[in-house]
């Protein structure tokens, strides 16, 4: 028995709103679980306060409406699965005006086609780094617009100056293939910056495409937990950032890296320098990670006011006031304390001036400030090994482990040393004063006999002589 | 129709018995907890309303500003309080010469409290109605998205300048007036197609203010009385950075020697004197009689190690607007001294000639960042200085510029936070008695809270500035005009 039109109709329009649903759970799926450090990273690199003069900024650009609901639900990107759910909302917005704007003047399957193209073009925007959900809500303003005007008239016509203003014409959203690198260097440095080190560290190690950057976290990360040393000839690729220097020519990912290895060693000059740098480079000069990032750098330096301005704009935000409130001075809670006393401990407390970020002088004197800097020796001593300078290998560690009464017994450095005693012809009590393992002692008699041998891969024996 | 009104009169008479009024207030022996802080200032008696907030968590807010029988009263059911424009310009006509009265009370915890009152001084002196400064992030090492703004300071209107989109988000620096005139003034815009942007008469010019033998196109600089004359110095800047957390960035001169073009014939004008290798000589100005320039002096090469010991003099030296000529002799007006805090920058003389107001710190010529630096002014006539103790605070006060009358003086100050600057004016009387500054006031009292950017080098001029940012782009695309 066949179908009535009708029915058949029915049954095409139920078949097409079926696709249309699992499209949006495709998206969302993808989008939540296969591209969600994107979501952190728009986040962050904006700030969208709770205060009159704040949103009065919007209007000063043609399209203030697309960036003002743009901003506005970016925000939300904080909380897991909500950035996910927003652009699947608005992809699903975006097709359904479509379909309806052109509905009636174009025949039906040429307008679910429009719809779908539309979808498309937005859903592959969506996958660039660059791209805002602003820059998306261009389209969706303007097919609304259209949709809502609708049936087109002459006086539809006034609406335009109304679109422009409210949605811009400047700002179209550019097709992207999903940057599989760039959301994978995103999980790396967000998984550090949520204090998930370990896991941090895992990404790094199992990514198919080491780099610099996932070297950095990778040690970064291994450092926040005491173990640079344990796991310098770990990775693929060996790059501390203690060399990187950061300029206007720098990128944001580069200058972000840096904030966080300062922050970790202590410098709050330079990790202060760092965030300010992002802000700039930020979009509209706002990143929020940066204005935490530097509320926090005050409070270590002591800089009350400099950390309350931090904190009030902090305290408009929708998902950051919490963590300004527990960290206002006078009403910090102890866990917040405990963690800006911790690393007020390690701050710079030399009173020079440095032309240009080199990491090494800095290094220098946080130690000078303060020689239980663990962080900041493996760095120093671990940057030595990796340019294979044993003479300032040998004079650091003498100076921040040996006349400490100190030393520092790590399997690498121990390595380190012996390659420096035998280098020098030392004497026997020189090496009895530095080297305390005697297994290592033993092996390293076998390497001599086998230099090169990848049975000794994992020593730095062997990368002193092969790499 | 009928049920409409009646449901917007309801909606009014809720609206205007929700309007939060002090009921039974306690007196509190505690000093208003406003920001910013107004409590006894002086203020021009032009100004836009002194709009504040109450650094209190309380549940509504109320003022009353009175002078004699008029009153004018702002209320809200949050911390922040606004004044009508109109009502607060009526008010500050008739207070004229004498003090406003100021009560605030604030409901805490559901009770009232009144703090202690105090008075607003209305000077009759106006201020010049326009400010123009830069807005910048407070990293001076890096930029994006400058822009140079206009506004009025008897209302809330804001302009732009000069716009980081039409000028290729290039750096720019500070606008600077003549004589606070709006038809003399100019601006510069860094890097290729750049140029010294002046703006005479209405007309705009790009002029390359760089010849060969200099270190740098110009950087800091000032307009002769006549403003046929641009005396300006050429600065190799360095950025470098402080370990000490505290004292952030530093800037120095490696080199910087000092010029002055003549606008007319675009012509330079050279004396070893100003252009000495081991000498740094910077921050220029012209004495208003314009037989004099004014500038800063340090023995030179500067050297990263021993900043500390790098301070600057001011010193003077004669020149002749009809030749260009400039005098062959240095006086020292006032001299550096190693281990005190007498390192010179920005002198800047008053219309009448004869208060000079300067920057000073501990060491080096980038007062900006030295948290110890503040203004001092020096009596051309007697020599004195007065150390303006009323007008400094713990940060830095620095980059100030005089008003057309000479009776208010506008700085940027880091007071508040250390970090951004914002633009305060003092008044200065007669005898030289200057009175407690105020921050330029906004329309929302949160502004500065919320607000990311320095304002950079304030100036105050009498007019809007006849150009708009559309204007620099077009002249920006122009050859620039050499100089021999």
């Amino acid at each position: 028995m066949n179908a009535s039109p009708s029915t058949a109709s029915k049954r095409v329009n139920l078949l097409w709103l079926v696709l249309f649903f699992a499209a949006l759970l495709w998206l969302f799926l993808f989008y939540a679980l296969e591209y969600k450090y994107h979501f952190y990273y728009q986040e962050q690199t904006q700030i969208f306060l709770y205060a009159p003069d704040w949103l009065n900024t919007y209007f000063d650009h043609p399209g203030w409406l697309a960036l003002l609901i743009g901003d506005w639900l970016t925000q939300f990107y904080y909380y897991i699965g909500i950035g996910p759910l927003i652009l699947t909302l608005v992809m699903a917005l975006t097709a359904v005006a479509t379909y309806f704007a052109f509905k009636g003047y174009v025949p039906g399957w040429l307008a679910i086609t429009l719809a779908i193209m539309v979808y498309l073009w937005l859903v592959f925007s969506s996958f660039a780094a660059s791209c805002r959900l602003s820059t998306l809500l261009v389209v969706t303003g303007w097919m609304c617009l259209f949709w809502a005007t609708k049936p087109l008239r002459w006086w539809a016509l006034l609406f335009l100056p109304l679109g422009w203003w409210c949605f811009g014409t400047t700002s179209w959203p550019v097709p992207s293939m999903p940057q599989w690198e760039y959301e994978e260097r995103l999980a790396i440095s967000n998984e550090y910056y949520f204090g998930n080190y370990d896991r941090a560290a895992q990404l790094a190690q199992n990514t198919d495409r080491p780099n610099k950057v996932t070297s950095f976290y990778y040690y970064l990360s291994q450092a926040q937990q005491g173990t640079l040393a344990d796991s310098l000839l770990r990775y693929p690729i060996k790059d501390l950032g203690t060399l990187t220097k950061i300029n206007d020519k720098s990128s944001l990912p580069v200058i972000n890296m840096m904030n966080e290895l300062y922050y970790l060693l202590g410098d709050m000059t330079y990790a202060e320098r760092a965030a300010m740098m992002n802000n700039v480079f930020s979009r509209s000069n706002r990143n929020v990670r940066m204005i935490k990032r530097l509320a926090e750098i005050n409070l270590v330096s002591e800089d009350t006011v400099a950390a309350m301005k931090y904190l009030r704009v902090l305290s408009k935000t929708h998902a950051y006031s919490k963590w300004a409130a527990e960290h206002t001075p006078g009403k910090m809670t102890p866990q917040a304390e405990a963690e800006i006393l911790a690393k007020r401990a390690m701050v710079n407390k030399q009173d020079t001036v440095r032309v240009g970020d080199n990491c090494y002088v800095i290094l220098d004197e946080l130690l000078k400030s303060n020689p239980n800097n663990m962080v900041a020796l493996d760095y120093m001593l671990c940057t030595d090994l990796l340019l294979k300078d044993m003479e300032t290998f040998k004079r650091d560690y003498d100076r921040y482990c040996m006349d400490r009464g100190k030393p520092r017994l790590k399997p690498i450095y121990q390595q380190a040393l012996m390659i420096y005693l035998t280098g020098t012809n030392a004497p026997q009590e020189e090496w009895e004063k530095y080297i305390k393992d005697f297994d290592l002692m033993q092996r390293f008699m076998q390497y001599n006999q086998l230099r090169g041998s990848r049975a000794f891969a994992d020593t730095y024996w062997y990368y002193f002589d092969t790499h | 129709m009928h049920k409409l009104y009646k449901a917007f009169l309801l909606i009014l008479i809720f609206a205007i018995s929700c309007t939060p009024t002090p009921k039974d207030a306690v007196k509190v022996e505690q000093e208003v907890p406003m920001y910013p802080d107004y409590q006894g200032v002086t203020v021009p008696v032009n100004i836009a309303p002194l709009n504040f907030l109450l650094r209190e968590d309380c549940q509504a807010a109320w003022a009353e500003i009175s002078y004699g029988e008029q009153k004018l009263v702002a209320k809200s059911r949050g911390n922040e309080l606004k004044f009508n424009l109109k009502d607060w310009k009526r008010l500050l006509q008739s207070a004229s010469g004498d003090s406003l009265k100021v009560t605030v009370a604030a409901k805490v915890k559901g009770q009232w409290q009144e703090y202690l009152p105090f008075e607003i001084y209305v000077s009759p002196d106006s201020i010049d109605p326009y400010l123009t400064y830069r807005l910048i992030e407070p990293d001076y090492e890096v930029f994006s998205r400058l822009q140079i703004k206009e506004r009025c300071v008897e209302d809330f209107t804001e302009r732009t300048i000069c716009d980081y989109n039409e000028v290729g988000n290039r750096c720019m620096n500070c606008h600077t007036y003549g004589k606070n005139r709006h038809d003399l003034s100019f601006l510069y815009v860094r890097g290729e197609g750049g140029g010294f942007i002046l703006n005479k008469d209405g007309k705009l010019r790009k002029l390359s203010m760089k010849t060969e033998d200099m270190v740098s196109g110009s950087v800091y600089a000032q307009f002769s009385p006549d403003g046929n004359w641009v005396v300006f110095s050429t600065n190799v800047i360095i950025p470098a950075f402080h370990a000490k957390p505290s004292k952030r960035l530093e800037v120095f001169d490696s080199k910087s020697n000092v010029y002055v073009a003549n606008l007319q014939t675009n012509e330079i004008m050279r004396s070893s004197l100003l252009v000495d290798s081991t000498k740094l000589s910077t921050f220029p100005t012209f004495s208003p009689d314009g037989k004099s320039i004014y500038f800063c002096m340090a023995q030179g090469p500067a050297d990263p190690r021993t900043l500390d010991s790098l301070q600057y003099s001011l010193c003077r030296v004669s020149f002749d607007q009809s030749t260009g000529s400039i005098g062959n002799k240095i006086d020292t007006i006032v001299e550096a001294r190693a281990g005190e805090k007498r390192s010179v920058s920005h002198p800047r003389i008053s219309p009448n000639g004869k208060w000079l107001l300067y920057a000073v710190a501990n060491y080096g010529t980038f007062p900006i960042w030295h948290p110890e630096a503040d203004q001092q002014m020096i009596d051309l006539e007697t020599g004195e200085i007065n150390t303006l103790d009323i007008v400094n605070s713990e940060k830095s006060d620095t980059y100030h510029s005089w008003s057309s009358s000479g009776r208010w003086f506008v700085f940027a100050s880091k007071r508040d936070d250390g970090l951004y600057g914002k633009p305060y004016f003092c008044h200065i009387d007669a005898d030289g008695t200057a009175s407690k500054p105020f921050v330029l006031p906004q329309k929302e009292p949160g502004f500065y809270d919320n607000n990311l950017k320095s304002f950079n080098t304030p100036e105050l001029g009498t007019g809007p500035v006849p150009f708009s940012p559309a204007d620099i782009a077009a002249i920006l695309s122009t050859q620039s005009e050499s100089m021999q």
